[in-house]
This record gives C-alpha cells, sequence and structure tokens, in this order.
C-alpha cells in the first residue's frame, strides 16, 4: 500500500478550525492524512512549532487561520503571517523543502475550502515523497559508519 | 566515554586571591555572583552544592576573569564541564522557539544537507576545488532570524568575506553540507551533539590546505576544539589574519573614525587583536580604542545565547556606553552574534542613546573593495615556497 503523509495542521480555532468541524459534518470526503491541533488564533504559531513537528517526523506542515481582516484577535493572523515566512525560509536553509510547509486562510464557513487543501496538500507530500528526516534507520546507520571511518583516533 | 577529569581538575590551583570576582563583568551587575566563591565550592568538597546552583548558566564564559588568572586556572572549561554534569536547570537558551533543540535536531540529522549557496549574491566567486574553504557558519540562519528583527545582515557578512577574498585573488570553496560547528552546544554542555557536527564537518574539511571563517566562535571551535576534543587537525584562520597578511593597503577617499570590539572567543580565546585593527588602519581608518580594550574588552552580554536577562543587558549598555565614549562613529565587531546582541540593545524603544553605527569588519572593508591593493612581494615568496 501507498505510504500516506502525516500532515500536522495548526487550525485557529475561531475560522479554521470551525471550518475543519463543518467539512466532517457535511461529510465531504479528504483523505485521513491529517492530524489537527488547535490553537486560539494562528497569531500563537510559533516557529518551534513546525520545526519540532518536523523533528518528530510529520511529513508536511499546514498553519490554519481566518481571512485577513477577520481575525477574532484582529491582526493575529497577519502576525502569524510572518512569523511563517520566516520559518519557510529558515527550513530551506535547513534543508527541508518549504513546499512541506504553508499558511492558508480557511474561514468557518469553507468545509470544502478546507478539504480541497487538505487533497492537494497530500498529493503534493505524496510527490515529494517523505520528509528527508524519516529516512530509513539503514542509510542513517551506514552514514554514521562512514562518519565514523573519517574519526582520527582522538583522544 | 567515561569522564577521565573530574570538573574540580580545572581549578584546583586556586589560591583564593579573588582577582577574578574583580575582573569580571558580571559580578558587577549580579550581587552574590563571585567567580572565587565558586571555585572555593569547588576545592572545598561542596562541588555538589555548587552545581546544583545556577552559577555556571549565569557565568558568560568570556575569559575576563582566566586571563587574569595569576594561577592560570581553567574557570571557562570548569564552567562548561559544570553545565554538562548537568545538575541545575538554570540554563535558558534565549529565542529558544527558532534556535532551540528542534532545530539543530533537524540540523544534524545526516538525511539533511542545508542550503548555502543559493543564498549567496550573485557577484561572489566560489569555486569548489580551490585550496581554501570559507565556513561561512551560522550566519545564514541568523540572517533569516535576526534581520527583521534588529537589523541584523548575516548573508551581507557572508557575501563581502568572499568578495574580500575574491578581490585577494582566493575563489574560496563554500560547502552546502557543511554544519553548525557545534560551538553552542559545546559551550551549553551538550558534548554530544558537538561530536556529531564536529565529525560530519571534519569529514569534508579535512580536504582543504586552509580554512578561512568570518566568525570567532568557529575560528575557535574549528581550530582549537575539533583539535583538543576529537584529534582533527585543522588549519584554520580568521579573515582578518588571511587578509592582514595579502594586502598591503586599501585605498580609502572616506576614512572615518572607528572602534573596534573584541570579542572574546577571537580575542581572549584565540590572542588576535591586532590583525583586524592592521587592516582598518591599512584602510585609513582612525581606530579610537574603548575604555576597556584588547585583554579587557567587555563582553557583548551573552554567549551562546544563554540567560540573555536583564543583568546581561546591563553589561550590554555598558559595552555600548564605552564605545560612544570614544567618539566614533562605527563600533566595527569581528562576530556575528556580537553584533546581533548589541544591535538588540540598539532596536530597543526603551534603551535610546547609543548612537554609534555598528558595522561587521568584512562589511566595512569591503566598501572600499576597489581600492585594496596585494602586497605582491609577499605574494612572490609564497609561490616560491
Ligand atoms: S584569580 Fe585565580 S587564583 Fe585568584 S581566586 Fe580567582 S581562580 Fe583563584
Ligand atoms: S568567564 Fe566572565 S562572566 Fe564568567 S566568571 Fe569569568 S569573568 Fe565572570
Ligand atoms: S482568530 Fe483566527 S487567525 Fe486569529
Amino acid at each position: 500500500m501507498e505510504r500516506e503523509p502525516n500532515i500536522v495542521v495548526f487550525a485557529c480555532n475561531w475560522c479554521s478550525y470551525a471550518g475543519a468541524d463543518l467539512a466532517g459534518v457535511s461529510r465531504i470526503q479528504y483523505p485521513p492524512t491529517v492530524r489537527l491541533i488547535r490553537v486560539m488564533c494562528s497569531g500563537r504559531f510559533d516557529p518551534d512549532f513546525a520545526l519540532r513537528a518536523f523533528a518528530k517526523g510529520a511529513d508536511g506542515v499546514l498553519v490554519m487561520g481566518c481571512h485577513p481582516g477577520d481575525c477574532h484577535y484582529v491582526e493575529g493572523n497577519l502576525k502569524a503571517e510572518v512569523k511563517v515566512n520566516m520559518t519557510a525560509k529558515l527550513l530551506d536553509a535547513v534543508g527541508i523543502d518549504p513546499e512541506r510547509f504553508r499558511l492558508e486562510w480557511v474561514s468557518a464557513g469553507e468545509g470544502s475550502r478546507f478539504a480541497s487543501i487538505v487533497k492537494e496538500f497530500t498529493l503534493t507530500l505524496k510527490k515529494l515523497g517523505p520528509s528527508p528526516l524519516l529516512a530509513t534507520p539503514n542509510v542513517q546507520k551506514s552514514s554514521i559508519a562512514e562518519r565514523e571511518q573519517v574519526e582520527t583516533g582522538g583522544s | 566515554m567515561a569522564q577521565e577529569i573530574s570538573i574540580e581538575d580545572f581549578v584546583r590551583t586556586c589560591y583564593q586571591c579573588g582577582i577574578c570576582s574583580g575582573a569580571c563583568p558580571k559580578a558587577v551587575v549580579k550581587e552574590g555572583f563571585l567567580p572565587r566563591k565558586m571555585v572555593h565550592e569547588m576545592i572545598t568538597g561542596n562541588a555538589e552544592r555548587e552545581l546544583a546552583s545556577d552559577d555556571a548558566w549565569d557565568c558568560l564564559t568570556c575569559m575576563n576573569c582566566q586571563k587574569k588568572c595569576p594561577m592560570k586556572v581553567d574557570f571557562v572549561n570548569m564552567v562548561r564541564e559544570s553545565r554538562r554534569a548537568g545538575k541545575s536547570s538554570g540554563g535558558k537558551i534565549a529565542h529558544e522557539n527558532t534556535l532551540g533543540m528542534d532545530f539543530y535536531n533537524i540540523l544534524k540529522n545526516a538525511n539533511v544537507t542545508p542550503r548555502r549557496k543559493k543564498f549567496l549574491a550573485k557577484d561572489t566567486k566560489t569555486d569548489e576545488n580551490s585550496d581554501v574553504l570559507y565556513f561561512m557558519g551560522c550566519v545564514s540562519y541568523f540572517d533569516i532570524i535576526f534581520k527583521d528583527d534588529v537589523g541584523f545582515e548575516g548573508m551581507d557578512i557572508a557575501d563581502n568575506t568572499i568578495r574580500l577574498l575574491n578581490a585577494v585573488g582566493v575563489e574560496p570553496a563554500v560547502l552546502d553540507e557543511e554544519k553548525c560547528c557545534g560551538h553552542d552546544q559545546y559551550w551549553r554542555g551538550d558534548t554530544e551533539t558537538f561530536e556529531e557536527f564536529a565529525k560530519h564537518n571534519a569529514a569534508f574539511l579535512k580536504k582543504y590546505k586552509t580554512i578561512v571563517t568570518a566568525c570567532p566562535e568557529c575560528y575557535r571551535t574549528l581550530g582549537v576544539e575539533y583539535k583538543e576534543r576529537l584529534g582533527i587537525d585543522l588549519n584554520v584562520l580568521h579573515i582578518s589574519e588571511f587578509l592582514a597578511e595579502k594586502i598591503s593597503k586599501i585605498e580609502n577617499s572616506e576614512p572615518k573614525k572607528v572602534t573596534f570590539h573584541d570579542s572574546c572567543r577571537l580575542g581572549r580565546f584565540m590572542d588576535v587583536y591586532d590583525a583586524p585593527r592592521e587592516l582598518l588602519k591599512k584602510a585609513g581608518h582612525d581606530v579610537l580604542e574603548m575604555d576597556k580594550t584588547k585583554e579587557e574588552a567587555l563582553c557583548c552580554g551573552v554567549s551562546a545565547f544563554v540567560n540573555c536577562d536583564d543583568e546581561n543587558k546591563k553589561i550590554r549598555q555598558r559595552k555600548m556606553q564605552d564605545a560612544v565614549e570614544t567618539g566614533a562613529e562605527i563600533m566595527v565587531t569581528p562576530c556575528p552574534k556580537c553584533q546581533i546582541h548589541l544591535k538588540c540593545l540598539q532596536s530597543d524603544k526603551s534603551a535610546d542613546g547609543y548612537d554609534i553605527k555598528i558595522v561587521d569588519l568584512t562589511t566595512l572593508l569591503a566598501e572600499n573593495i576597489k581600492g585594496i591593493k596585494i602586497d605582491s612581494k609577499k605574494e612572490d615568496n609564497k609561490e616560491r615556497e
């Protein structure tokens, strides 16, 4: 069976989480690849959320908030945007494809939009393959052995 | 590997003169923090009690005390080993949300290769087959994290280092595979992560005859720690040493009044004081010295991002005050991290004043890159050798 990607979603309580809820009660089908984590506002997003998700084995991370102008806390989502842009660049610099990480606006009425984002993101991740951090233990072991070879005697 | 040497062994020769406490910038701002007392606890059998306190984390590892100690007590390594022993949780990492464990866990994973070259400016010339490697360090990450916040121009340092090397006829290798040198992990007591980084880097660094870096922390770590801890022998030079040897003069129509900040890793740890000043003078700049300079220079107030708090901010304020009082227009820093910390204070709305520009050494020198004159005699000698 084809491996399904693991996606961690940080969704704001007031719009996006409700949007996901609507997708559920409306029985809109979407792939079971997402794990939702509710935050009060997308502005709560912190670069470490994404870094930790990747470090713990996520293939992709989504941040979801209210559309600009709709944030329950006025401009939390704009702050999220700044932090997300910075995090994406940081992931790129450290060697994780920034396509694995994105910000989307989903309102409480957009159940179908939520579902289509998840579908589309799942497809993108399938194309990219598993996260580079998840390479098989064999690969890791051999590269460690290689590195150990270069270790000069030492003290 | 078992611990071959106990923490007390670093400080056993102490005869409790107290000179260290008098030299310590932290002791001035934090009541009760006294290096002499820390050593006293260690050598009188109270190591356990000392390790349970936060003292080791409050220390800046700036080496001001050690340079003055008549008994050559290895204070900073005592502090590092104390952190490693990990009995106290007093170490709070500033910017932990971006530079905490997870970031370095990702970076040290054998299957990820960082991207560096794609961030370089188009006009920089690099060549993988060169004898000289430019070790960029973490400036590419810090650029992303601190640029908007405090105006730290990390990639400018990298670009200008390469431009300066190009100007003296060197096209250095820059490798994507390069990972963090491990300095911060080492000084936070995480020797395992440090060793992982060191072994990873050593695998390709060995191919190069000379390694040049524009970061004093990389310089110290690659040059000393890699050798002492792991027996990896590399020929490492700070960019200022490399250039000072090659450049005879830099023509400059607008010389400025500048003052030079001796960062702890370049100055007290590696004893490089003259090369950067020599370069500044060759570019015609008027180098003014701060009240506390060279071996006695004040620390920027935090090292390895450990415990950056109000007390450390006071040290930073004194540093900036020192710099402003020289009357210079520019404070030149050789260390990217010092620049971050000092600019952080400058961009702090509650701390006004400090009317002085903070510029990296490479960035200032690169302003007159067209005026660089190479010492041709030295070049010839080199070739004949
Ligand atoms: S300066 Fe050296 S000998 Fe004197 S108290 Fe400090 S550690 Fe001990
Ligand atoms: S290393 Fe610096 S901060 Fe630490 S005790 Fe010595 S002088 Fe004080
Ligand atoms: S409450 Fe939804 S983004 Fe702020």
